[in-house]
Parts: C-alpha cells; structure tokens; sequence
C-alpha cells in the first residue's frame, strides 16, 4: 500500500479566483479568505505585506488595503475538492475525500501501469495544476502518515520540480518502502504541531515537553491512552500502521451533474467561458473514470429575476426561478473536454442575455459504453499505453475530425440544417428518398460496390433520375399544344408512368424529360387524374 | 542558359508561357477533352474551382460528376452546402454514389455559407465541398479566404456563381462558364492558374436522355420541323459507363464541334 495525500492549503482562496472572471485575480494581487473576520488563507503576494492567518479582518486590511478579501464558502470548496476527485478518478480506483482541504489516492496499485512513481506524480501535478490549485504532497504507507507528510512544508513541491523528501523512501517502480528504519526515523523526527488533533492536546504535548513524533512513539500505549484519550491511542496506531484504517473510497454517481452559483450575477457570455471550462473539467474527469462516453449535455442558467422582459421564447418558470437551456448533440458520443469546449463556446456566440446568470449547472445526458480503442500489445503504440487518456483523443483518424466539424456546423446553424441523404423503399418518387440522421452517416465505413458494377449491365439499367429534385412539383403552363416554364419546353421521352400510393392520396403520373429551349434539361410529369403539368426535377 | 536564371525558372511558382507541359496531379475529370485542356491534367486540387452559370438542370452535375463518383469510391464525403435543390439520392445511387457518402448542409446566409465551407476546407474531411453562392454573396476578401483553407485540403473545392460573377476578379484557381446548348454543356475556362486560357470544350449530356422518342400524339408535344438541334441527336455519343464501371466519353461529331479530336494530326499540327 502506498498512499498519497494531495493537499489544498489554498483552497478557500483558489474556488474564488478560479470563477471570478470580472475582476481577474493575477498572482501578484494579494487576496485572502476570512472566516468570522479573521484571515483563514492568503496568497504570497499578501503573505509578504505581513497578512498572516488568524488576523483580524481590520489587521489585515491595515497592512495591505490593496488585498481582495472573500468571504469563506465551504459549499464552494467540498465542489472544487469533488471536481478534483472526479478527475483523479482516472488515476487509481481508490480516492478518498478528507474534508476540508485534501484527498488521499492509494496509487500503489497502479504504479506498474504508470510506469512508476515519478511519471504518475507528474500527471497528478498537471491535474491539480489545471484545476487551478496549489497543492501539496505526501507518501506513505498508511492514510493518516501520508495526510501528515503533506503538511510539512519540505514537501511543497514546485510544478516542474519534483523532488521532496517522503518520495525518496520508496522505490519508484514498485512503491515499496527502501528501508522501513529510515523512514520511521524520519517520521519521528515530525513536530507534533502537525498533527491531526486538537489543540488543547498540543497545549498538553508542548507543556510536557514533547516536541517530535518520536518523543510520544517512544513511550508505552498504555500511558499514553490514560493520559491523551483512547481516540488518539487509536490515531497514533493508525499512523504507525498498528491498527487497520478502513477508508470510504468514492464512488461515481450513475448520473452526472454539476452546478456553480455566482455571488455577482454573471452579465455577459465571455464571463461564462471560466465556469463552463470548470464544470467541463469535471465531466471530463467523470467519463474517464467510468470509462463512458456522451452524446448530449445540457447547460442549465438559473437567471436572476431583474431586468428579465416578460418575452423570452427559451426562458421558463421552474420553481419560481428564471432557467435557460442549451442542449447541446453530438454525432457521435465523445468525452473530449476540448471538443465539449468548443462546441459551448459556439452556442455562447448566440447568447443573448436579457438578465444576470446566477447559477450554471451541468448535466449529462445519453450516456454511452466508451468503444474502447485496441491497441497492439507488440506494436509501437504499446508505449503510449498508460497515458492513453490523455492522448486517445489526439489520433484523430478522418471520420472522427469529419464529425467534429460537422458537430460544430450543426451547433451553429441549427439542429435541422445538417443532414444525410438515404434512398427510401418506395417507387414513387418523392418519397423514394429521406434524409438521414447524422450519426447514421457518419458511421458508415464500407462504401457499397455492388450499385455501381450493376450499372455496367445495360441490360438491368435502373429508370432515367434526376439529380436534382423539387420538393414542391412546380405547376408548367399549358398553352395550345405547347408547355411553356421561363421559356417553351420540350418533350424528348417518355412516358414513364409511375401510379400507386392509393391507400393515401392516390397519384397516377406520366414521366418525361423535357428540355427547355435554353437546353436545360428538366423532369416533368402530367398527373393524370387532372391533367396538369408539373416540374418535379432537373438534370443537373 | 546562365545558371541562376535556369535555377529561377526550376521554381513551380514561375509559369512560363511556353512550356505546354501536362502535369498530372489533377484530379481526373473524367473527361478526356477536359483533362487535356486543364493544364494539370484534371480538377487542381487544394484550390477553389468555380463554375458560373445562370441555369440549373444543363448538366453542370454531370461535368463534376466522374470525378465526384471516384471520391465516394474512395469513402470520402461529398458535402453540398446551400444547394438549390433537394440532391435526389436514388438518382446519385444510380450513378454510383452511394447516398450515405452525401451531406446536405443547409445555411441561413451567406455569412453562414462561407463559414461552413471555410470550416469544411480547414478540416480537410471531405473529397469535395460543393457550394452554390449567390450573386454578391462574397467578395474578393472572403473568397480569398476561402482559397486558402482550401490549400489546407487534398479535396475539391467548387464554387457555384451566377454568371454575372464572372465580370469580377476573383482569387480562384479555376474559373469556368457554363453554358448549355441543345447537346451538351458548353465549358468555356476563364481562368486557369498556370496555364492558358480561353478553351472551349462541350461536354454531351447522357444520351438515353437526349435521345429523342415519338411521344404520344395526344400530348401536347411541340416538335419543330426544321430544328437544328434535331437531327443529328442520335449521332452523338455522351459519357457512359465502360465494362468496368469507369467512364468513357466520345467527342462530338466535328461539325459542332470547335475543338479537334486526337484523330486530327493536321490541326493538331496548326494548333501548336
């Protein structure tokens, strides 16, 4: 067992600077969070004015006027560190949610497929990095040693700079402890200050002269229960790995939703990018974890009731609060975040909002079996295997760079402007054809051969077609034994006589192809049953 | 010749009038006549074709559609944005695109035309983009435009535009005039980058439609006496299938024809 503890000191910072667009917080503006107007968390930038957590609200302000400063939300905070579980999801099977601020990944398990320690060390730091936190990292073999490890300071790693201390005790491609009397010493020599326990405990520890982990190891469990309660006997043994520390992994949902809510009110569709980017991430991380894909996702907007004008065609009463909706298909189920991205952004350009966005949530919906892609165990790609998720969308073969576009096509200009053509079993002939849904067309790999060798036998030579057809007949004016349409027309064959569909609304026909004195060559019939003349394709 | 100019006139973007060089990297039309009027043997891939006409129905499908049939061999798309008509799939079965290789996009404007098509090209994940625009629907800027991404595609580009358009400029590679005449749709090209301009090739309609029946003598029929386009209908042959599903075509008998046929050496000899 190996156990990694991603810890977010920020974290009541970060939820705030990762959805606030209005007023962008750059790293060199200080901004801090308080809770009961003392500061909770700062940034560095306000660190170095002097704002340390625990000061009072007006203290701060004081030494640093220039800072930010939010109100905590811990609502907030338990979506962002879900969010961030969801996307480690991929990572190991094992995550564990420890409230407030950190997350415990077993990644013993998976290091083989990884290709050892520091590589899927590297990943995790990219996906933290991309949920915009700051994190912090701890190794060890038991949870609670691990959550320690990431308190300590020495182990705050740099983005591109891995090296920290508890990773050097273990072998980086099998996770195994390099030599267990290294690390207990190690361990021992941990302030006490680090501790998960209460502070009145740690008032008792520095009074008695303790200053280590090791100082209390040392001593026998049975004083050390009478004297500091059993709970922390029972936390001591956890830590050493005495006693077994059964954690509640997560779970995915069977359905996926997520929704944010603005303090501010979001007025214009460029704010929305962020929040919709944030929300995507964690769909992301929710397919890959349960290996699914998803061909419809639905953006709900919770508007706020000022300013809204009464006619609004999409926006509805739900509970009493304004929503909009924006459906968004696919061609083909899909679980790439770029692609999801793109395809919101374009339905954001024909956004117009009419009042402040108060709430965005987001739902997936049709959600399929991902198809998993083979790849050859001997061949060049068996590299590339344990970073498949990053990379699967990136071979874009044709067909699937084909269905993007037409995705994006279909996004812009209407669920209905984008289509397949089909033949239909019927002899009559407007409806011997139909449009065809997307996916069905997109889908078809083997082109069909067989119509094309029956073309060469003249003898089986299918009856004269038009490329282009009319979907309404165009009425042809008679006129003495002429027909004339935009000049006089010419009949040059026929007839073919089409009838039938007298179930309906029967139709009997006489077929020709006139050629119009321009030389157009056109499709005509004469309906029989009232003799007029129609129009009903051209021979392009 | 002195060695700096020979090494100038090596580059490929340096047309000499004089050189009457087939290239052969264009797409096969499917026409011979055609193929050996074009100056890179066929339809210029990776760049915009126009074709300009007033009319529908004089078979302006039909010059595209030999070239159209071997990219649905291919298992490439046939995409038509904006088209006029309803693109009738039994009729596109039976020449030998299977209809689930076409997509139909319909747009709203014209704003929304060039952008498909420009998306389309960008992507490069059709054999071929057909649009039809209407008169003044892109200026130079945006046709430009639409010549580059076309660079970024291996497929057909082709531009449908009334007639009028042709008294504009326009950055295409190819512009070509169609013009129908009682037999066959008459090609005349414009403008050809890299190569001459100014031929005029005919390309016959399919003859089981041309060929003229007696229909019945009750319906309003209007048949001319002394028609010239009349008479010699059954002489001409027009594109068909050959035994292996390919195509062949026939010239047009010389008589109405403006263009000679390899079987004449003598004017062959004249010409160049």
């Amino acid at each position: 067992m190996l156990w990694l503890c991603l810890r977010l000191p920020l974290l009541p910072l970060d939820v705030f600077v990762q959805n606030n667009l209005a007023e962008t917080i750059t790293a060199h503006q200080p901004a801090a969070t308080m809770e009961r107007h003392r500061v909770l968390v700062c940034n560095t930038s306000a660190a170095e004015m002097g704002v340390k957590p625990g000061m009072s609200l007006t203290t701060a302000q004081a030494l640093c006027s220039e800072a930010r400063i939010f109100e905590q939300d811990t609502g907030r905070e338990s979506h962002a560190l879900q969010t961030l579980a969801y996307s480690c999801y991929r990572f190991t099977p094992t995550v564990v949610l420890c409230p407030p601020d950190s997350l415990l990944l077993e990644i013993g398990g998976c290091l083989k497929l990884f290709r050892g320690l520091q590589r899927l060390l590297k990943m995790i730091n990219q996906t933290a990095i991309d949920h915009g936190h700051k994190h912090m990292v701890g190794f060890a073999p038991t949870p609670k040693a691990a959550a320690l490890l990431s308190c300590v300071e020495l182990t705050h790693i740099e983005p591109n700079h891995v090296e920290m201390n508890s990773l050097t005790f273990f072998n980086p491609t099998t996770g195994a402890l390099n030599s267990k009397e290294t690390f207990e010493q190690y361990l021992h020599a941990l302030p006490l200050a680090a501790l998960d326990c209460s502070k009145q405990l740690k008032d008792k520890f520095r009074a008695t002269g303790f200053n280590c982990l090791g100082d209390l190891l040392r001593l026998p469990n049975a004083a050390l229960g009478k004297r500091y309660g059993k709970d922390f006997l029972v936390y001591l043994k956890q830590l050493t790995g005495e006693q077994a520390d059964p954690q509640q992994a997560i779970e995915l949902p069977p359905q996926f939703e997520g929704t944010l809510e603005f303090n501010d009110g979001i007025i214009s569709t460029e704010m929305l990018a962020f929040p919709m980017k944030h929300l995507l991430l964690s769909l992301s991380g929710y397919l890959h974890g349960r290996q699914l894909h998803c061909s419809q996702i639905r953006w709900v907007m919770g508007l706020s009731s000022i300013g809204l004008s009464s006619s609004g065609s999409s926006s509805m009463e739900l509970g009493g609060k304004n929503t909009r909706e924006i459906i968004l298909h696919f061609a083909q189920p899909h679980n790439s975040l770029e692609h999801f991205l793109s395809m919101s952004r374009l339905k954001l350009d024909n956004l117009v909002l009419r009042s402040p966005i108060e709430s965005l949530s987001l739902y997936a919906e049709r959600l399929h079996q991902a198809e998993q892609k083979n790849v050859d165990l001997f061949g060049p790609q068996a590299d590339s295997i344990s970073s498949n998720n990053e990379h699967i969308n990136n071979g874009h073969s044709n067909n699937d760079n084909l269905v993007m576009i037409l995705d994006k096509l279909r996004t812009r200009l209407g669920e209905d402007s984008v289509y397949g053509l089909d033949v239909a079993d019927s002899h009559i002939p407007e409806q011997a054809w139909q449009t065809a849904p997307l996916n069905s067309i997109t889908r078809s790999k083997i082109p069909a051969v067989s119509t094309a060798s029956a073309l060469s036998s003249t003898s089986n030579k299918p009856p004269t077609r038009p490329l282009w057809l009319l979907q309404n007949p165009t009425p042809v004016r008679v006129s003495g034994q002429r027909l004339y349409w935009r000049g006089e027309l010419e009949l040059l064959q026929g007839p073919e006589r089409i009838e039938g569909n007298w179930w309906q609304a029967a139709i009997s026909r006489d077929y020709f192809v006139a050629r119009h004195h321009n030389g157009a060559l056109y499709w005509l019939y004469r309906d029989r049953l009232d003799n007029s003349w129609f129009i009903h394709g051209l021979f392009g | 010749m002195n060695k700096n100019l020979s090494a100038l006139l090596a580059r490929p973007d340096i047309w000499q009038a004089s050189a009457s060089s087939q290239q052969t990297h264009g797409l096969d039309t499917g026409y011979p006549a055609l193929n050996k009027d074009l100056h890179q043997g066929g339809w210029p891939p990776g760049a915009v074709i126009e074709l300009l006409s007033d009319e529908f129905g004089i078979g302006e499908l039909n010059v595209l559609l030999p070239t159209l049939v071997q990219c649905a061999r291919q298992n490439q798309k046939l995409v038509f944005v904006s088209p006029p008509y309803m693109p009738y799939a039994p009729a596109f079965r039976d020449t030998g695109i299977p209809p689930e290789q076409v997509v139909v996009i319909q747009t709203r404007s014209a704003i929304e035309q060039l952008w498909a098509v420009e998306q389309l090209l960008r992507g490069d994940v059709a054999g071929a983009v057909l649009c039809w625009l209407a008169h003044g629907a892109a200026n130079h800027h945006q046709l430009r435009k639409l010549q580059l991404a076309a660079q970024a595609s291996r497929g057909m580009a082709v531009l449908f535009r009334p007639a009028r358009s042709a008294a504009e400029a326009s950055p295409a590679a190819l512009r070509i005039t169609l013009s129908p005449t009682p037999v066959a749709c008459r090609l005349h090209i414009l403008k050809q980058r890299g190569g001459w301009a100014g031929q005029v090739v005919d390309i016959a309609y399919p003859n089981d439609l041309t060929q003229a029946q007696i229909p019945g003598a009750d319906l309003p029929v209007h048949r001319p006496v002394s028609s010239p386009a009349q008479k010699p209908l059954n002489k001409f042959m027009a594109p068909d299938f050959d035994e292996q599903g390919g195509w062949t075509t026939y010239l047009l008998d010389e008589q109405f024809d403006v263009f000679p046929d390899k079987s004449h050496p003598e004017i062959d000899n004249i010409l160049h």
